[in-house]
């Protein structure tokens, strides 16, 4: 029944996951259990590429920590150069509910667009965001408006899937420090298509938020830089 | 006419000092990259820095038929502000000197990745 995921390649990058990443394999197997899937190592200190291992998923070992945008990178360039048709994100920490996941490549074979994106805001359920999550994904909501004209409503969820033209695209180019929002507007700015699907995220099984537990300093920090990231990849010149 | 660009401008003392020390500079430099220490597409501006220092302490007149030039009174302050420009430019060409030693980096961290698994698959 599954056989049409056969040609999906599942990328989880991760980061000491060692607690979640088990159960997280487990999940998106019993969903998709065509699907070939990749751990990310990027660089963990703990045990998660040999959780992985374990598990029999092949395990990109990162020499070096490279932050998100360049593990993500990583599994990208693997997927294309395997010349798998459908590249995925799911992240480690348990977050991205894999029952989504046909939800997501349902769309994508549609045809109708290269990327999806699964929102939390689509719906206003599910999904509890502190003040200060939720101004900030409103303002990168807004600047993004501004410099593409198109309305995404969950621009820093990394729940994503990209057809074969895009994902040729993002091994290529992808931004490497806070990537969603950012490679969004680069996305779309190249003439990508793109949708969103709403999903529901749970709370993490493990680990912390790579915002890290003081919401002062490194949120500011993340704020300012998306909103600067989001305006200036605005400006930059199609890379096609 | 050259009398008038290089004497009677600052401290004869002063103007030796500068002389000597702006050479030195020139010197380590062109030492560094002889030696290899240091990459010459890299030192361009480097070599462009010191050599200016060696010309304007010898022909110290220069420096305040700039400022003048410049509408600048004190010509002292031009010194600064060719200074500050230089080292400006240096911190900028830094930065996307770095931005490339990251991109580098970055590729070849990934290409060892892929690769490492790769060759896994094989042994097995």
């Amino acid at each position: 029944m599954n056989t049409q995921y056969k040609k999906v390649c599942v990328i989880i990058p991760a980061y000491n996951e060692e607690g979640s990443i088990g159960t997280v394999i487990d999940n998106i197997r019993y969903f998709v259990p065509a699907a070939q899937l990749v751990v990310v190592n990027d660089a963990s200190s703990d045990g998660t590429r040999k959780v992985a291992e374990l598990k029999g998923v092949p395990v990109l070992d990162l020499p070096i920590n490279l932050g998100i945008g360049g593990a993500m990178q990583t599994g990208f360039k693997y997927a294309y150069r395997y010349g798998y048709e459908i590249a995925m994100q799911v992240d480690a920490d348990g977050q991205h509910d894999p029952q989504f996941i046909p939800d997501l490549l349902r769309v994508l074979e549609d045809g109708e667009v290269d990327m999806v994106i699964g929102s939390r805001f689509l719906k206003p359920i599910g999904y509890k965001a502190s003040f200060l999550r939720l101004f900030g994904i409103r303002l990168f909501a807004w600047l993004i408006g501004i410099v593409t004209n198109k309305r995404v409503y969950d621009s820093t969820s990394g729940y994503r899937a990209y057809n074969r033209l895009a994902l040729e695209f993002v091994a290529r180019h992808y931004p490497s420090d806070f990537p969603e929002p950012e490679s969004i507007v680069t996305m779309l700015r190249n003439g990508f298509r793109l949708k969103e699907v709403m999903v529901v995220m749970v709370n993490r099984l493990s680990g912390q938020s790579s915002l890290g537990k003081d919401l002062g300093f490194r949120a500011a920090y993340f704020l300012i830089s998306n909103a600067i990231a989001i305006v200036m990849s605005g400006f930059k010149a199609p890379s096609r | 006419m050259i009398n008038y660009l290089i004497f009677d401008v600052i401290p004869l003392r002063v103007q030796v000092l500068s002389i000597l020390f702006s050479g030195l500079l020139l010197l380590i430099i062109v030492h560094l990259i002889r030696r290899g220490y240091l990459k010459e597409g890299y030192s361009i501006i480097w070599i462009l820095l010191g050599l200016s220092l060696v010309v304007l302490s010898i022909f110290a007149r220069l420096l305040e038929i700039l400022a003048d030039l410049a509408g600048i009174d004190y010509s002292p302050t031009a010194l600064f502000l060719i200074l500050i420009g230089g080292l400006f430019l240096l911190a900028i060409h830094f930065s996307i000197l770095l931005t490339g030693y990251d991109k580098r980096i970055r590729d070849l961290a990934q290409e060892h990745a892929i690769l490492k698994e790769e060759l896994k698959r094989q042994k097995k």
